[in-house]
């Protein structure tokens, strides 16, 4: 998954953003820049579920809406210190991600797919129904700025600063999971379970790995959007946000970091372009889906990838 | 000594594995043989943990690996390779060698995470013991980096092999290797294999080659509808009644 | 007021059971798991109170219609999705299903609008008494169109040749392909039939629970569940299943809290699916890593 034409992509999104984040003087451009942002992290994370082990989540949702409730919870509540907050959000849905895979770890595809769909769907009804905790749909939840130790950091500027760093790190932790052993134990066990146990791998302890990880890059984005959002309710977290998601992953690439990254923008950042057609939007991205599917089925990016390289080769000779 | 005693095991109302006892002994090769249907590979996956047996004992050593799971198994020292070929076929022929010296790493995730010098070390051992295998199983350096499941079939029985033996096991099941290789791959394949056996390592054989059988092991188990109806040196086995008999029907026999 | 929980709960678990039965079919002769499915539920359901509402044709035409142009939705979606992805291929099945019921919502969004819309029942609104209960005359109808259904659905699989190249393929795919069974036909013939009693299942339910774009998905997964509890595979599952799912919430709503009733369903689905995936009914399956 981890080539080397993958990193030097990777990098060079990771160099372009702040540059497009700088030349944008309108704010809710820049916001929509900084939610994007906060997509490829949920998208990276499910890039290394899906792409890598082969484990079909439609629950991301959940692990979203804890990690934004956790982390507003800490801050109103507790007071804590929101860098705090955020972390301990994340490893809380890093740990609800990490139990609920080992009951789910016999389940393959269609059936894990369903699993995680009935998952998320019981985690939104929680999220929409536990008012005192959540504000539910209405009022929903109110975040007071983003500080860090002191300093105001509510700007757009400073929040994409802030989210560019955490998608940086993510990119970071994920590309040295996919490139090395962790990587070739989870392909190994997408790609034949007997052969990986008669190797010495615990299946069942690889899928909770990966499902925390995914939980954990989740959880994460989801205490970055509280402060981005500011205000938001407990409609942002249902099925439709898992589904985006993996349209997200499917669009950009299943087995590039790269890819989910341009997933992420394409996906958050098409919508707002084409704002008179939204009405449209839903029947556009199902076609779209299943288009992909059908004829480039490890991701567009990857598959305008492959489209190009044997282009090159084939000029060559 | 890994060793199976009475094991038995059903499947619903067939009976596949009968009171089988079989002896695997260490820097030896000990073969398994009988016709199509007699239980072989029920055993294999019993040994390796694939199958639970329903009663009977599985010993490694002196230790019970009965109801362990297949990577329970194989942390006690017991590796396989499949009938049917179970590659990683999209990964390079490198790689999925290297998969079988995951369990032999015991960095903390931390170092593993932020790739620290110390785990950067033990990926470059892991390609390098991979490479060392490749060397020994006979597949050349221009293969390596091809998709495991684009080489030839017999390059990939030998890389099975070579992902088996990088969990440095002491014993290793084969379950018909020799399956669709030519005769110079197969004599290839009982050179390797004795050179193994010389290092110690025990390997059990399950073939239909007999041939190969009969140059390379130093025991025979025969197994005909889930019992073990004979063992002995190949050539004890070979004028056994009971096995010409089990392999040719009855007017062949003494 | 237990008797009324039961109706309502045996009303519910009808429309789950007609869904499940789709699921169990397409998955008996695919070995897929139809993510678009809920989808041919809402078109039944949406088409049926556009036929009657917008081109007010009669309750009965305007049902059939409704309930064959699911059909016809689905076999297109079988046709242009599926009908050449590898069988093997899982993660593909998922999304290519998933991705067709998004748009399948998408197009119920743009050309049949946003509006949650309240079809006619079939025989009128008044309820009717059968000793202390009172019955919706729409509930009849649905228990009628359930016993319908399956009595169609037996007599297809067990007497005529479609239906018994249809069993072929559910048990041996393989082999069924070397007698000469076309296993595309049965395939397509699946979801033909997943989309009828589905569109059927949203036809029968929409005057009773209202209609609207977006409610499919979650159709779909009490629907899956109901199969998954009864053991998918068996149309007998699949109306067990519905009932035990439909009593159970009806129970829940009445007994506990309302706003809890769909998680015993979801409850219910991740249970089974945990401790004994082939349901009750099924037979258990061979145990993968």
């Amino acid at each position: 998954m981890s080539s080397a034409i993958d990193r030097r992509l990777t990098l060079l999104l990771l160099v372009l953003l702040p540059i497009l984040a700088a030349i944008t003087d309108n704010n809710f451009h820049k916001s929509i820049l900084v939610f994007g942002v906060i997509n490829a992290i949920s998208a990276v994370g499910l890039c290394l579920m899906l792409g890598l082990a082969g484990q079909i989540s439609l629950g991301q949702a959940a692990f979203f809406g804890i990690g934004a409730y956790v982390t507003s919870n800490l801050a109103t509540r507790a007071g804590l210190e929101p860098a705090l907050a955020i972390v301990l959000a994340a490893c809380c849905a890093m740990a609800l991600g990490w139990a609920i895979s080992r009951p789910l770890s016999r389940l393959h595809d269609h059936y894990l797919a369903m699993a995680t769909l009935a998952f998320g769907t019981v985690m939104y009804i929680g999220f929409a129904n536990g008012r005192d905790w959540t504000g539910g749909l209405d009022p929903g939840m109110s975040m007071p700025k983003l500080t860090m130790f002191g300093q105001d950091l509510s700007s757009m500027n400073a929040l994409f600063a802030v989210s560019w760093i955490a998608l940086t790190l993510s990119v970071f932790v994920a590309n040295n999971i996919a490139g090395h052993r962790i990587g070739r134990t989870l392909r190994a066990m997408k790609m034949s379970a007997p052969a990986a146990a008669s190797v010495g791998i615990d299946v069942v302890q690889a899928k909770a790995f990966v499902f925390a990880i995914g939980a954990l890059l989740t959880g994460l984005a989801g205490g970055l959007y509280a402060y981005v959002a500011r205000s938001f309710n407990a409609g942002v977290f249902g099925i439709g946000y898992s589904i985006e998601l993996l349209m997200m992953v499917v669009i950009g690439s299943l087995n590039r970091v790269s890819g989910a990254i341009t997933g992420a923008f394409i996906i958050t950042v098409l919508p707002i372009l084409f704002d008179r057609f939204e009405d449209y939007r839903t029947l556009v991205f199902g076609v779209t889906m299943v288009l992909i599917m059908k004829f480039m089925p490890t991701g567009l990016v990857d598959g305008l990838f492959s489209l190009g390289a044997r282009l090159l080769s084939g000029r060559r000779r | 000594m890994l060793a199976t005693r009475d094991v038995n095991k059903s499947f619903g109302g067939l009976k596949a594995l009968s009171a089988v006892s079989v002896e695997i002994a260490p820097g030896a090769i000990t073969a398994i043989i009988g016709p199509n249907g007699a239980g072989k590979t029920t055993l294999m996956n019993a040994i390796s943990g694939f199958v639970a047996p329903d009663s009977g004992e599985i010993t490694v050593n002196g230790a019970s690996i009965a109801g362990l799971r297949p990577h329970q198994v194989c942390r006690k020292g017991v590796a396989r390779t499949f009938q049917n070929l179970q590659m990683f076929s999209e990964m390079t022929v490198l790689e999925a060698v290297a998969t079988g010296r995951h369990l032999h790493r015991r960095e903390p995730i931390h170092a593993e995470l932020l790739m620290l010098p110390r785990a950067r070390r033990a990926e470059r051992a892991a390609l390098d013991d991979a490479n060392e295998l490749l060397d020994l199983i006979e597949v050349g350096p221009d293969y390596r980096e091809r998709r495991a499941g684009d080489l030839p079939y017999g390059y990939q029985r030998r890389v099975e092999i070579a992902r088996a033996l990088a969990t440095a096991p002491s014993y290793l099941l084969l379950d018909e290797p020799a399956a669709g290789l030519n005769n110079e791959e197969t004599a290839a394949l009982g050179r390797t294999l004795r050179q193994l056996a010389g290092r110690g390592l025990g390997i059990a054989l399950i073939e239909h080659d007999i041939e190969l059988v009969m140059s390379v092991s130093e025991r025979v188990f025969v197994m005909d509808t889930g019992a073990v109806i004979s063992s002995g040196s190949p050539a004890e086995v070979r004028s056994d009644p009971a096995v010409v008999r089990a392999y040719l029907g009855d007017e062949h026999a003494g | 007021m237990l008797g009324q929980i039961v109706v309502s709960g045996i009303t519910i678990g009808a429309i789950y059971a007609l869904i499940a039965i789709g699921f169990t079919i397409v998955f008996a002769t695919n070995r897929l798991v139809n993510f678009a499915h809920g989808e041919f539920v809402m078109a039944g359901g949406m088409l049926y109170a556009y036929f009657t509402g917008v081109q007010h044709l009669p309750i009965a035409p305007a049902f059939l219609l409704a309930t064959v142009s699911s059909g016809l939705i689905a076999w297109l979606v079988y046709q242009i999705g599926l009908s050449d992805v590898d069988r093997d291929n899982h993660i593909a099945q998922v999304m290519i299903t998933l991705g067709a019921g998004i748009a399948l919502k998408g197009a119920a969004q743009v050309w049949l609008g946003k509006d949650t819309l309240f079809p006619p029942a079939f025989s009128g609104q008044a309820p009717m008494s059968l000793g202390t209960l009172t019955v919706s005359s729409q509930a009849l109808w649905i228990a009628g169109g359930l016993l319908t259904f399956l009595l169609a659905l037996h007599v297809l699989l067990k007497y005529t040749r479609l239906g018994a190249s249809m069993r072929a393929v559910s048990i041996n795919h393989y082999a069924a392909t070397l007698m000469g069974i076309s296993p595309g036909r049965a395939a397509a013939m699946a979801f033909v039939l997943a989309g009828v009693i589905g569109g059927a299942a949203g036809g029968l339910l929409a005057p009773l629970a209202s209609t609207h774009y977006d409610n499919g998905i979650f159709l779909a997964i009490k629907g899956f569940a109901a199969a998954i509890v009864g053991g998918i595979g068996s149309p007998l599952g699949a109306v067990v299943g519905g009932l035990v799912l439909g009593l159970s919430e009806s129970l829940a709503a009445g007994y506990v809290s309302s706003v809890y009733k769909d998680v015993v369903s979801l409850a219910l689905l991740l249970f089974v699916l945990i401790l004994r995936p082939q349901g009750l009914l099924g037979r258990a399956l061979p145990q993968k890593l």
